[in-house]
């Protein structure tokens, strides 16, 4: 397959299930190794590349199913995925403690500000196996935010949480796009992702089928008959 | 051995076994490691510590050497054992234990089966009560280092990355943290105070001998760990105290008592009842995890 997701914006991700989104999401973050082929972001080739050699270069994910660390705090899961930690060097964590604590002030107040976008501030010192299952959801999607991506792949963002809230999350994306993230997201309620997205690919059987902006996708009857199985 | 020697040798143990506990917790604890050969770096300190005091090297280089020995071995253990699931993991760095165990047994440099004696850095002509009290300020100063360093580790970005990766580390990796790095970086400190610990423990017994070496003493360190409760410092010395505390009582009381089984197994029927207990209904130990506290 092949598909470019460009700076800014929001491009979506739609397919039945099984189509194999998160699948290739877990093969562009390195999670998994592609048979063939070849990934590029921003021009270079990230086939070989370990997970964290991606994020470094901007390449965040949020993943499906949650995967936050539950014993640690909220707040402590938001500052994990932040980026260019002097202290998480072990030289530094041990003698350049005034260096690392005056960041880390900095990184508190950022990590809260975007708390406060998914309305999880009140809960920053709660241990972040307390929360709810939606809550544990918008976690997810905020600790990807943390990380000050270039590209945010976003699997479901809005899966498992109230209408409201899940399209607050889209106007809060939309709100980071302008700012020069790129957003790739994965969503089965494509009446916030087609609201949002700039661009939406249709994926099948492992491949891209349909590719456009989000009212060429609704009016091509192609669209349903992949999506939803009927005419 | 009068009750007071008999406490104080007690206290002397609690202090080596708090800085091979605080390892582990830094290991197992905060990283997630399970490094079922603890003893492996315990006896390269040790063994370090006694060969070189053989040759007439000064105490404080002794250490230093015993520690970067026993830091090297762990890094490099930890390349190819790191590769491993936690399961595989824990079996491979057991069998390390016993190889290196065996090793020393069979070679003439390190003694053979009969060990090697160790130059003590206090004389003994002064008392036992003296040496013991010397000891145990020797050995308290390094393990208030060995805690510091622990403490300041787990309360830092440092620290909080490998909790991260002990909850989950394909999201810890995503979000940018090498694993790789981190659980080698654990190995090799971990390994460097196990080794700190074998090379007090030569110096305070005055020999070494591969049975000092058997693998319960990795048990025995597990148990403490466990019963303190793993990723809290003060906890895991809670639990060093209390291992050390009952293993020798129980020591005592076998004289007393008549027993329908050899004390000794006893001994071992006793703690596994309570790794098991503490498994079942205190799975976070006696003292829980404790929160990260950095800068609020």
């Amino acid at each position: 397959m092949s598909l470019d997701v460009n700076h800014g914006g929001i491009c979506g991700l739609v397919g039945p299930n099984g189509s194999g989104k998160t699948t290739l999401f877990n093969t562009v973050l390195g999670i998994h190794k592609p048979d063939g082929g070849e990934i590029y972001f921003n021009d270079q080739c990230i086939n070989n590349l370990a997970p964290h050699q991606i994020y470094d270069l901007g390449l965040v994910n949020a993943f499906q199913i949650p995967r936050l660390f539950y014993s640690l705090s909220v707040l402590d899961n938001m500052l994990v995925a932040a980026r260019e930690q002097q202290g998480d060097k072990l030289f530094n964590s041990l003698f350049l403690r005034s260096k690392w604590q005056k960041q880390e002030e900095g990184l508190i107040e950022e990590a809260l500000n975007i708390l406060e976008l998914v309305e999880l501030e009140h809960l920053a010192l709660s241990p972040a196996g307390e929360l709810s299952g939606g809550q544990r959801k918008l976690l997810e999607v905020a600790r990807g935010l943390m990380a000050k991506p270039r590209l945010l792949l976003l699997d479901e963002p809005a899966a498992g949480i109230n209408p409201v809230l899940g399209k607050k999350i889209f106007q809060k994306i939309e709100e980071f796009s302008h700012n020069g993230t790129a957003f790739f997201v994965i969503e089965h309620r494509l009446e916030i992702l087609f609201e949002f997205a700039s661009w939406v690919y249709v994926m099948n059987k492992g491949k891209i089928v349909i590719a456009g902006q989000p009212q060429s996708i609704i009016d091509d009857p192609a669209f349903y008959t992949i999506y939803l199985g009927e005419e | 051995m009068g009750p007071l020697l008999y406490s104080l040798d007690i206290i002397v143990y609690i202090g080596i076994f708090g800085i091979v506990c605080l390892s582990l917790n830094l290991e197992y604890g905060f990283a997630g490691l399970a490094n079922f050969g603890k003893v492996a770096f315990f006896l390269t300190g040790a063994y370090t510590y006694a060969i070189l005091s053989q040759l007439g090297v000064p105490f404080y280089v002794c250490i230093i050497v015993g520690v970067l020995i026993s830091a090297i071995v762990g890094l490099l253990v930890s390349f190819p054992a790191l590769r491993l699931r936690a399961d595989y993991l824990a079996i491979a760095v057991l069998a390390f234990g016993e190889i290196l165990r065996l090793i020393v047994k069979s070679e003439d440099f390190a003694g053979g089966d009969w060990g090697m004696t160790v130059s003590p850095i206090f004389p003994y002509t002064t008392s036992s009560l003296i040496y013991r009290l010397e000891n145990i300020g020797l050995i308290f100063i390094f393990l208030a280092i060995c805690f510091i360093v622990v403490q300041l580790l787990a309360n830092s970005p440092y620290g909080r990355a490998m909790r991260a990766i002990r909850e989950d580390e394909v999201a810890a990796e995503a979000l940018g943290k090498d694993r790789a790095r981190f659980k080698a970086q654990a190995f090799m400190l971990g390994s460097a105070m196990a080794g700190l610990a074998g090379g007090l423990y030569a110096q305070y017994l005055g020999y070494v001998v591969p049975g000092m070496f058997m693998p319960m003493v990795t048990f025995t360190v597990w148990i403490m760990v466990l019963l303190g409760g793993p990723a809290n410092n003060w906890g895991v010395l809670l639990g060093a105290a209390l291992v050390e505390i009952f293993d020798r009582g129980t020591n005592i009381v076998k004289d007393y008592i008549a027993l329908p089984v050899d004390p000794s197994d006893l001994q071992y029927i006793l703690f596994g009842a309570l790794i098991i207990f503490i498994l079942l209904y205190r799975p976070q130990g006696l003292l829980k995890e404790s929160m990260i506290t950095l800068i609020r």
